[in-house]
C-alpha cells in the first residue's frame, strides 16, 4: 500500500509559512510607499484635478519643466540649503558627540538639552524664530539696538542673503541633535582596546580619528548623511513657516514649489512630475553618496 | 549584500521621496455636536422639511470651527436648529483654511462628500472645477435671494448658477486710528496722496528714545493671498484688472501704465514717505493686525473681520478705531468677501441643507457673526443694527457699494505670486519698475495659457 502523496512539500510548506510571515509587511509597503509612488508617476502625465478632470498631456509638464530656467534656479537653491544645512550638521553634531562622548558632571543633563531642538515641532521651531527675527518686536532687533549695534531696525528676513542664511543656521540648528546622537552611539561602540593600542603605537588626535574613528563610524556616518541629505533636500515646514520662499525666491526651495503648485495653483499633474523628478534626484544623490564612501573604505 | 545595500538605499529613497507625491492631509478633526438645549429665544425655522422621526446627520466641512470664537457661533447656531429639530444633527469636519481646498480634493476624491461645505469668494473656482456644489437658485425661491444685499450675493455665482449661500461678510475697507487723526488734525484719506501724506506723519519717534516706534501705514508686502487680495485693491483702485474675461477669453492689465502707478504708490510709502514698519516684505496679515493691536501702526488696509482680531487682543482700542473705503487712485473699491454655504450636488439632504441655510439667515443667527467677530451680514434688512452703525464698522458697511466684480479665475492664486514678485523686488530694489512689469506682463499671460 503507497502512502497518499502529500499536496505540499515540507520544503514548500515552509516557503508558505515565510511568505505569510512576510505578506502584512510586504502590503503594507506596497500599498502605503509604492501605490503612492506609482501613482504620483502616473499622474505627472494627465492634467488632472484629481475627480473629474483627468487630460492625457504625455511629457508636457517634463518638458515645461526641464526649459524653464526658474526651475533650475529653485533646484540650486535646494541642493545649496541642503548642502550647507548638511555640513553644519555634521560639524556641529561631530562636536557635541565628541564633547559628550567624554565624561563629565551633568553630561546627561546637556545630552537632553542638545537634544531639545530636534524635539520641538518644526512649526514651533519656525514660529518661535521668526518672531526673534521680527523687526519691530523681534529679541535680535532689540539687543542690538540696545548696545547700539545697529542704528535703525534691520529687517533680516527681508534680505535675500540674510534671509537665505538665517533659514540655513535654524535647518542646522534644528537638525544636529540627530546627528550627534548617530555619532555618539558610534563613538560608544567603538573597541577602547583599539583606541589603547594605537595611543600606545603614538598616534595623534588626529592620526586617531582619521584613521580608527573615521573608519568606524563609516556605517553610522553613511547612513546619517543619506538619511540627512534626503530629509533636507525635501524639506518644507521651517523654510514655509520662516519665508515662503522669499523673499524674491531667495528662498524657494523645491518641495515649497511643489505644494504651492499642486494645493495653492491646483495644478496635480504637474506637481506630480516636479516631484518625481526631486525623486530622481533623490536617488542619484544617495547612489553617489554611498558610492563615494565605500570607494573610500575599499 | 551589495545588491541587498542598493536595494536598501532604493526603499530608502523611494519612501522618503513618495511623501512628496503623496496628497498633503490636514489635521482635520471631526467632531458631532451634541443635541443642544432648546433655546426659546431661537426664532422659529420654516417647517422641517425631514419627518421629526427621520433621524438625520448633516455633515459639515468647514473652516471655522478650527478657529476662536468662529467655531463657537457656528456650533450655536447649529445647536440652536437641533434644538428645533432634534431628529437633525451635525457632525463638523474641522479644517484649517489654509488646507481647505486640499481637505475638499481628498474628500471629493474618496467619494465622501459632506452634505454642506464652507465656500468663499476665493475658494469657488476650485469648488466650480471639481463640480460639487448644487446650483443653489434651484433650491431657494426667488423672493427669499431677493433679501440678500446684491453685491454680497453675487459673490456667490459663478456664471447664471448660484454655488453658494453668503452667511457673512468682510468687505475691504481702511482701518485708521481715528483718536490720532483727530489728535494731528487730519481727515480720513480720500485719495492714495491723502493716505501717504497721513502716514508720513503719524509715523514717529513717541517716547523719544531716538527710534521710531510707531508707523504710518501697516504696509502687507508678503507674496501670498494675504498681500495679493489686498493689493488687488489697490491696483483696481488705479483701474488695472489683474483678470477680465473680453469674450470669453481671459486677459490682464498687469504690465499697463495703471498697473505702474498702483505698484509706484504701493511701494513709495516705504521707499519714499518711509511711512510704513521695517520688514514689510515679510509682514503678511497677522503681523499687520498685531501692529495696530500693539498701538505701532495708524492705518490698515483690511476686512472688517479685523475688528474682532484687534478688539479680541485689545479691548482698550474700541472707540478708538475708524473705518472709510480704500482710497482712490480713480476709483474707491471693494470686495465683499463673502464666506458661506455649498451644498453637495449629489448629497441626500438638499431640503434639510436648504431649510437649515435659511434657519442661518434669520436675525438673530446672521447677527452673531457681526457682534462676536465684526463679520458683515448679509440681509439688507439687518443693516440698520446699531453696531453696524458704528465709527469702526460704518466704512465696512458703505465700501460694499465699490464692489469689484471678483475674477473667478482658478490661477488667481499664482497671481499673487507673480505681483508680489513685482512689488518685493522694488522694495529690496533688485530690479525697476519697467523691468519687474514687463516680466510680470509676459507671466501672467503664461498663467492665462496654462488654464485654458
Amino acid at each position: 500500500m503507497t502512502k497518499p502523496k502529500r499536496f505540499l512539500s515540507i520544503q514548500q510548506k515552509s516557503s508558505l509559512i515565510g511568505i505569510c510571515f512576510i505578506l502584512p509587511a510586504l502590503s503594507a509597503l506596497l500599498l502605503l510607499v509604492l501605490y503612492p509612488m506609482l501613482n504620483g508617476f502616473y499622474l505627472s502625465f494627465f492634467n488632472t484635478n484629481l475627480v473629474n478632470r483627468n487630460t492625457f498631456v504625455g511629457l508636457r509638464y517634463y518638458g515645461e519643466m526641464l526649459t524653464k530656467p526658474d526651475f533650475y534656479q529653485t533646484i540650486f537653491t535646494t541642493i545649496k540649503f541642503t548642502l550647507l544645512v548638511v555640513v553644519g550638521h555634521f560639524m556641529v553634531g561631530g562636536l557635541f558627540a565628541g564633547l559628550l562622548n567624554k565624561p563629565f558632571p551633568g553630561r546627561t543633563l546637556y545630552r537632553v538639552i542638545l537634544v531639545l531642538p530636534w524635539v520641538i515641532p518644526e512649526v514651533s521651531v519656525g514660529l518661535i524664530w521668526k518672531w526673534i527675527f521680527n523687526p519691530v518686536y523681534g529679541l535680535v532687533n532689540s539687543y542690538l539696538l540696545k548696545f547700539r549695534l545697529l542704528k535703525e531696525p534691520k529687517a533680516w528676513l527681508s534680505d535675500p542673503k540674510t534671509a537665505f542664511a538665517i533659514v540655513v543656521f535654524i535647518a542646522i540648528w534644528k537638525g544636529f541633535p540627530m546627528i550627534m546622537l548617530m555619532i555618539t552611539a558610534g563613538l560608544q561602540t567603538l573597541s577602547s582596546d583599539v583606541m589603547e593600542a594605537a595611543i600606545i603605537d603614538g598616534s595623534s588626535r588626529i592620526q586617531l580619528l582619521r584613521y580608527i574613528v573615521i573608519p568606524s563610524l563609516k556605517p553610522v556616518l553613511l547612513s546619517s548623511l543619506i538619511l540627512d541629505t534626503l530629509w533636507w533636500f525635501k524639506h518644507f515646514t521651517l523654510v514655509y513657516m520662516m519665508t515662503q520662499g522669499g523673499p524674491e525666491n531667495a528662498t524657494n526651495i523645491v518641495s515649497i514649489d511643489i505644494y504651492k503648485t499642486a494645493f495653492e495653483y491646483f495644478k496635480y499633474g504637474q506637481a506630480a512630475a516636479m516631484s518625481a523628478i526631486v525623486f530622481i534626484i533623490c536617488f542619484v544623490i544617495s547612489q553617489l553618496q554611498r558610492r563615494a564612501l565605500s570607494e573610500k573604505t575599499s | 549584500m551589495k545588491k541587498m545595500r542598493t536595494l536598501a538605499a532604493t526603499v530608502l529613497s523611494v519612501s522618503m521621496c513618495a511623501g512628496l507625491a503623496a496628497c498633503g492631509g490636514s489635521s482635520a478633526n471631526e467632531n458631532t455636536t451634541a443635541a443642544a438645549k432648546a433655546d426659546n429665544t431661537t426664532a422659529v425655522a420654516a417647517e422641517s422639511p425631514a419627518p421629526d422621526d427621520e433621524p438625520i446627520v448633516l455633515r459639515v466641512l468647514s473652516a471655522q470651527q478650527a478657529e476662536n470664537p468662529e467655531g463657537d457661533i457656528e456650533r450655536s447656531i447649529s445647536d440652536a436648529y437641533t434644538a428645533l429639530h432634534p431628529n437633525v444633527t451635525f457632525e463638523y469636519i474641522s479644517v484649517k483654511s489654509s488646507d481647505f481646498n486640499q481637505k475638499l480634493t481628498a474628500l471629493a476624491t474618496s467619494g465622501d462628500m459632506p452634505d454642506i461645505f464652507q465656500n468663499s469668494f476665493n475658494m469657488l473656482p476650485s469648488s466650480v472645477d471639481l463640480d460639487v456644489c448644487e446650483d443653489l437658485t434651484t433650491l431657494f425661491e426667488p423672493e427669499f435671494l431677493d433679501k440678500f444685499e446684491p453685491h454680497i450675493l453675487k459673490e456667490g455665482y459663478y456664471g447664471d448658477r448660484l454655488l453658494y449661500i453668503p452667511t457673512q461678510s468682510m468687505p475691504a475697507a481702511l482701518l485708521y486710528r481715528a483718536d490720532w487723526f483727530e489728535e494731528k488734525g487730519l481727515q480720513a484719506p480720500e485719495t492714495w496722496d491723502d493716505l501717504a501724506a497721513a502716514a508720513e506723519k503719524l509715523t514717529e519717534d513717541t517716547d523719544g528714545d531716538g527710534n521710531i516706534d510707531r508707523y504710518g501705514f501697516a504696509m502687507i508686502g508678503t507674496k501670498d493671498s494675504s498681500a495679493g487680495t489686498r493689493f488687488q485693491l489697490i491696483m483696481r483702485s488705479f483701474g488695472c484688472r489683474e483678470f477680465y474675461e473680453e469674450d470669453g477669453v481671459w486677459k490682464t492689465d498687469v504690465g499697463n501704465d495703471d498697473f505702474k502707478k498702483a505698484i509706484q504708490t504701493f511701494v513709495d510709502l516705504d521707499l519714499v514717505h518711509h511711512a510704513a514698519q521695517p520688514g514689510v516684505i515679510e509682514t503678511s496679515y497677522s503681523e499687520a493686525a498685531n501692529l495696530v493691536v500693539a498701538n505701532k501702526a495708524a492705518m490698515m488696509l483690511t476686512g472688517s473681520n479685523a475688528l474682532g482680531t484687534i478688539y479680541s487682543q485689545n479691548p482698550d482700542l474700541k472707540g478708538k478705531l475708524a473705518s472709510c473705503a480704500v482710497p482712490k487712485g480713480t476709483e474707491h473699491v471693494s470686495s465683499p468677501r463673502s464666506l458661506g454655504y455649498s451644498v453637495y450636488n449629489k448629497g441626500e439632504h438638499k431640503e434639510v441643507c436648504k431649510d437649515y441655510l435659511k434657519f442661518c439667515m434669520e436675525k438673530e443667527n446672521n447677527l452673531k457673526w457681526t457682534e462676536i467677530s465684526y463679520r458683515i451680514p448679509v440681509i439688507q434688512d439687518y443693516y440698520d443694527e446699531p453696531i453696524l452703525q458704528n465709527e469702526d464698522t460704518i466704512g465696512f458697511v458703505d465700501a460694499i457699494q465699490y464692489s469689484y466684480e471678483y475674477p473667478q479665475f482658478l490661477g488667481l492664486t499664482k497671481s499673487y505670486e507673480i505681483i508680489g514678485s513685482v512689488y518685493q523686488s522694488l522694495l529690496t530694489g533688485s530690479s525697476d519698475i519697467d523691468t519687474a512689469s514687463e516680466k510680470a506682463k509676459a507671466e501672467m499671460e503664461e498663467l492665462i495659457k496654462s488654464y485654458e
